[in-house]
This record gives structure tokens, sequence and C-alpha cells, in this order.
């Protein structure tokens, strides 16, 4: 029994929320516009034997209940790969299997005065770069021991390379109850990092599990600013040190992550993109409207950011309790979008899965003879049943005094977000479970 | 499942864990932060791994030994011009996700070599089930990063090179000592190829030819620009750049 009063407040606080935005208005049209043919899998219900040994497996329950696992290795160019990544809510009897496979796929660095170009991931052995780390860098956590053949800074093949560990990250929500009941609970993350020198660069590669369902990959780039890379001339510089002698040649960093997803434990997914768009207040309306629509991606695409634009990729196998289609949003930062180069040109691209493509510039791989390079090349109308995701992140360094010495990370990355993974927040607590939907 | 427990719950979490973590929560306390990692010893490998799990060294043997076959081994050619290929990686294959059941698929590496016989990328896959070479690739006109011993010989002929003068001069200056062998350097590099109009143009076939560029550090000691200067390790070239 509820008092009205309360009720009519929690109603048009709903209905706030509804109006704030894309994400709002897509959770409406979760249900009805997104509800492709269902291919019960069985991998979806019977949950898979992990694909590597223990010793590369990691699995971690945080504190608040949801267990990540996955498995890792280490590849020369891209560095460590993690694959077979599985999410446990509270109150899911088994992993939901997320992603087959996520990497790095290109770090591309290209200096404003055309001097150069770098291809940390393609050009030089990116992997190689990694690092030992010191135990103070992985507070709380655990350093796992990485086998490199040919390592470019450890006298050692076992690098003592990946930390695992994990982190608050504040609230993970907050709801004052109608009878003045306080919820709210910190959120716990695992994460993953290494750090990989390329030349004076140092790139922080970090992979973030939240208790929430969200995946965040970011890559922060700290050590030196090129030593060699100064005086490209005024405007393509910014003056480090006393007065305007030396200029510091500004520089993109174009960074590249290859994600394979496999929902429910099936590679068939589907891509959708979603639009809002808003019109002026008519016929006496209090506001302007906001429609959003539904653009089903069924062939290769290289997609541009814009406000109120998203996408996500789709399970095929597996749906949660409320019967929705579970799917994973792309949820992208800020970027700097470098014009310069075909494959830099867009920010996301769906690819259709071919084995040998496997990095976003300059790969190495045989395709065949006439099959492209470069990811944008390989975006040529095939219909898309196994969608591979590239993103891409740009980050235009101008360097600043405070870049001396050693340089701040400066990150660049994003996420992907659950999107009716789970019928409920996963980490809803007991009291509030009956609270799904339009309730009450 | 097996799998690892951190001792992070100890760090940032609140919640209780191994033995280790509870003595790491116990110091966290100590001090207000979260205590410094546990380094874990390289894990022990078997003969053969399982699924996804790194090559272990025996695996990594074996099949560069299958992969080599005679006639690569005849009439291959290395960095240094001798007989063989030069091996660059040998990296487990990437699984084939296509396949629904690829977590039960074989364990397969892949072995690269560069032959600078006739400058072509060769890769064999070896499925490591059967021992058997399931697929043999040859490309032209494709240059992964460098191995370490290519890196050692386009120093070398940096080097001996009279345009590697500046490379010793510096190396003196840093250390008071002649820099005689690459062994004196840390060594890192990236591929050069030639783009339209590259001067000189004897640069022209980097790309074709297997070219790169230094970025070499004393050891424990300062870096030394010597980016102006291109190593072609096909034609045993250094050339200046511009």
């Amino acid at each position: 029994m509820h008092v009205n009063r309360d009720s009519r407040a929690r109603r048009s606080a709903l209905r706030r929320r509804a109006m704030v935005g894309p994400l709002a208005v897509g959770l409406a049209l979760g249900g009805t516009a997104a509800a492709p043919a269902f291919a019960q899998h069985k991998e979806a219900t019977a949950a898979a034997a992990p694909q590597c040994s223990a010793a590369y497996q990691i699995e971690q329950k945080l504190s608040t209940g949801t267990t990540w696992r996955m498995c890792w290795r280490f590849e020369s160019r891209s560095g460590v790969i993690l694959d077979d990544i599985s999410y446990q809510p509270p109150g899911e009897s088994q992993p939901i299997k997320v992603l087959n496979s996520a990497k790095l796929a290109q770090i591309d660095v290209p200096y404003d005065d055309g001097s150069v170009e770098y291809n940390d991931v393609t050009d030089y052995n990116f992997g190689n770069g990694l690092l030992n780390l010191t135990p103070a860098e992985c507070p709380g956590g655990t350093i796992k021991s990485v086998k490199v053949a040919e390592p470019f800074y450890s006298e050692s093949q076992n690098v003592k390379g990946l930390c695992a560990t994990t982190r608050s990250r504040g609230h993970a929500y907050h709801l004052l109850s109608d009878t003045n009941k306080t919820y709210q609970a910190q959120g716990k993350d695992l994460l993953l990092y290494t750090v990989n020198k390329v030349g004076w660069y140092e790139y922080i590669t970090e992979w973030r599990f939240q208790d929430d369902g969200t995946m965040s990959m970011n890559a922060g780039a700290t050590g030196s600013l090129s030593p060699d890379d100064y005086d490209a001339g005024d405007g393509r510089g910014w003056p480090l040190g006393k007065g305007a002698k030396a200029y510091a040649t500004s520089h993109s960093h174009n960074v590249f992550w290859r994600l394979d997803f496999g929902l429910d434990g099936s590679s068939k997914t589907k891509v959708e993109q979603y639009d809002s768009k808003v019109s002026a207040p008519v016929n006496g309306q209090q506001a302007p409207t906001n429609k959003t629509t539904l653009t089903k991606v069924t062939k290769e695409l290289a997609g541009d950011a814009k406000d109120m634009r998203w996408w996500r990729v789709v399970s095929t196998a597996g749906k949660n309790k409320d019967d929705h289609p579970r799917s994973y949003e792309i949820v992208q930062g800020p970027t700097a979008k470098y014009p310069g180069r075909s494959f830099t040109k867009h920010d996301v691209y769906f690819t259709e899965y071919n084995k040998c493509e496997q990095y976003a510039s300059g790969n190495p791989l045989n395709c065949g003879a006439g099959h492209g390079k470069s990811v944008d090349t390989w975006v040529n109308g095939q219909t898309l049943t196994h969608p591979i995701v590239w993103v891409n992140v740009g980050f235009h360094h101008i360097a600043r005094d405070e870049d001396q010495q050693p340089m701040p990370v400066h990150w660049q990355g994003f996420s992907i977000a659950p999107r009716d993974v789970t019928a409920m927040n996963p980490l809803t607590p007991a009291a509030l479970a009956g609270q799904n939907g339009h309730w009450h | 499942m097996v799998g690892i427990t951190l001792p992070g719950t100890a760090g940032a979490d609140d919640s209780g864990g191994t033995k280790a973590g509870q003595a790491a929560q116990q110091a966290a306390q100590a001090n207000g932060a979260p205590a410094p990692g546990v380094v874990e010893q390289a894990p022990a490998e078997g003969e053969k791994g399982k699924g996804l799990d790194p090559l272990t060294d025996d695996e990594t043997k074996r099949v560069e030994k299958i992969a080599l076959n005679q006639q690569l081994l005849n009439t291959g050619e290395n960095v240094k011009g001798a007989r063989g290929p030069q091996r660059l990686t040998v990296e487990l294959t990437e699984p084939d996700t296509d396949q629904p059941d690829s977590a039960n698929a074989p364990r397969r590496a892949d072995v690269t070599f560069y032959d600078y016989r006739n400058d072509s990328v060769v890769t064999k896959t070896v499925n490591l089930d059967t021992g058997k070479v399931e697929e043999t690739s040859t490309q032209h006109g494709v240059q992964p990063p460098l191995g370490v011993a290519e890196q050692s010989e386009a120093a070398r002929l940096l080097i001996a090179d009279p345009l590697g003068a500046g490379l010793k001069a510096d190396y003196k200056d840093a250390t008071g000592k002649e820099l005689t062998s690459p062994d004196q350097l840390t060594l890192t590099s990236m591929v050069f190829r030639a783009t339209p109009g590259v001067q000189p143009a004897e640069l022209g076939k980097c790309g074709e030819h297997r070219c790169t560029r230094l970025f070499p550090k004393v050891k424990n000691g300062a870096w030394i620009d010597t980016r102006d200067f291109v190593i072609d390790l096909s034609s045993r070239k250094v050339v200046k750049l511009g």
C-alpha cells in the first residue's frame, strides 16, 4: 500500500528522468523496437568451461557480489589480450559471456609537422616493451608474470607486468526511499593494467570491470615527451622551458581497440544505431520534443559519433528475466578525431568477422592479394552476422609546461555498458527487488 | 572453476579475503593505504598448454622445428645473409571465434620468418596436436616489427658505417668509452616505409625491402637520436634521410 502523494512524486520523477535524454528514451524503446528473432543457443544456458588453465584465468568476486572472469595471454604486438570475458552479477546463476576477446589494435602517432608517424603496435612490438611493475604501483593487488620472448626492457623473459587489483569508485547509487531510508552502495571495480614503453613514451593500458557490468578500456600516455621532436615552428608546437626557445612538437595519439563480442556465448549478434532528434515546441507544448529512432545496422559500417547518437550490440542468444534481449551499449568518451588518415576518419567500425583482420591499420596478416590493410577498407558492404567492433579514440597532444617531468598521464578510452543484461540494477538491494518497471 | 583470488579484496575493498589479503589489510590499516601488490612467480608450465594458454617453451621449440623444414632451411637467408630464414615470432594462432566450438579447437601456433633471400614474410601455421603444418603463407611488401637479432644487426651496420660517426661520438661523450658493439646499447626500432617523394630516392625500396630506424639508448643511460638514418637490412646499407 503506497501513500498516494509519494507515488505521484515518484511517478513525476520517473517522467522527468524519461525526458532528460537519449538514454532514458532508449530504455523505453528497448523492449519493443529491438526484438530480433531468437535462436536459443545451448551455449546460452550451459556455462562453458574456461578457455585456459587456472594460471591464466582471472576470477574476481567483488565485495558487492559481482564476479568477472576472463583469460589473459600475451602477444608481441598488442601486448596483453583478454579472452573469454564474462560477468556474473548477484542473482544470476551462471556467468554471462560478454566478449570473445578484447585487445589494443593500433596506436597511431602522427606529429603535426608531418615529420614522422609512429605505428606503435604494428611497426614496433608494443607488447615487447612491457615493463616490470613495482609492488607499490599495484596497490592491494597481484602482479602477474607475463612471458615475453624478446623483452625490450627486462632482463628476464618473465616480466612482472600485469597488475590485477580492485578499487572503489564511489557511489554505485543513492536513493532516499518513501520511508526515509537511505539506500546507497559504494561501487567496486576490478582493474587490470600493464605499462608498455615505446621509446620515450610509456602507455598504461587499463581494463576496468565494474560491479554493475560496465567495462572501460583506457590508454594513458606518460613517460617523457620525445626529446627530439622540438622546434617544428609556430602553430605546430608549444614552448616548454624558459622563454620561447624550444617548442615541443604537437602530435596525435589515435588509439584503436578491437572487440569481438560473444554475448550469451554466441558470436552472432546484431548492431543497432539510435539517433534522437529534437524539435521545437508546437501547439502549446511546454518543451521541445525529442524523437528517438532505431536504425538496424545490417551491413558493415564506418560510423561517426554525434550528439544523441549511440550504438549497441544485441544478443541473439539470450534475454534477461524481463524478456528483453541482452545488449551492450558503446559509450564513447571525448575524442579528437584525426582526419589525416583514411582509417582515423571514423569513430567506430563494424566489420564482418574475418580471422585475418586483427589490427586497425598496417595489418600484417595475410588476407590474400588485393585485400586492404586497414579497417576502413574492410567496410565494403558485407552483411553483418558476426560483427567485430573497432573503436577509434583520438587525443591531440599540445604539450604544456606541466608535461615535464615525468609527463602526467593523459587518458583516452571508452566504455561498454550493459543495457538490459539484467532485468534490474544488478546491485539492487533485496528490499527494492520488487520495484521493477511501472511497479505501483 | 578454479580461479585466482586476488588479495585485492583487502586493498580497496572492505571485505575479507585470503590470509595474505588479511595481512595486507592490516598493513593497509596501519598506514592508511592499500598494501603493495603481491608479486606472483611465473606459473609452472608443463609440456603442453590448454586452450588459449600462452605457448609453453616446449611447444615453441617444437613448432619452430616443424615449421623450419629442410627446404626453407636450405634456401632461406637470415639478416646476416647466412643460411636459413630469420625467425621473427612464434605466437599462438588467434582463435577462430567464428567457429561455434572454437573453445575446443586444437591449439595452433603461427611461426613467422623473414626470408632475406627474396624479401618475403613466411608464416607457417602448425597444429600442435598433430604436429602438421596446416597452412603456409608467403607475403611480399609486408614488414612486421623487427626482432631483437635484426635490431642488433641494424645497429652493427650503423656502427660500422661512416654515417654512424655521430652515434659513436655521442656514446663516447656519454660514457667515455668507444662504441664497438650493439650489446652496449638498449635497442628498439620502428619499421621504415617509403612514402611518395622520399629522399634520397634509394630509400624508395623501403617497404619492399626491410628498413628501419633505431632508437638506441646507452645501457642505463641517455638516448641517442639516430632517426636521420635509415638502415636497409635487405641491401645492408645505411642511408641518411633528406
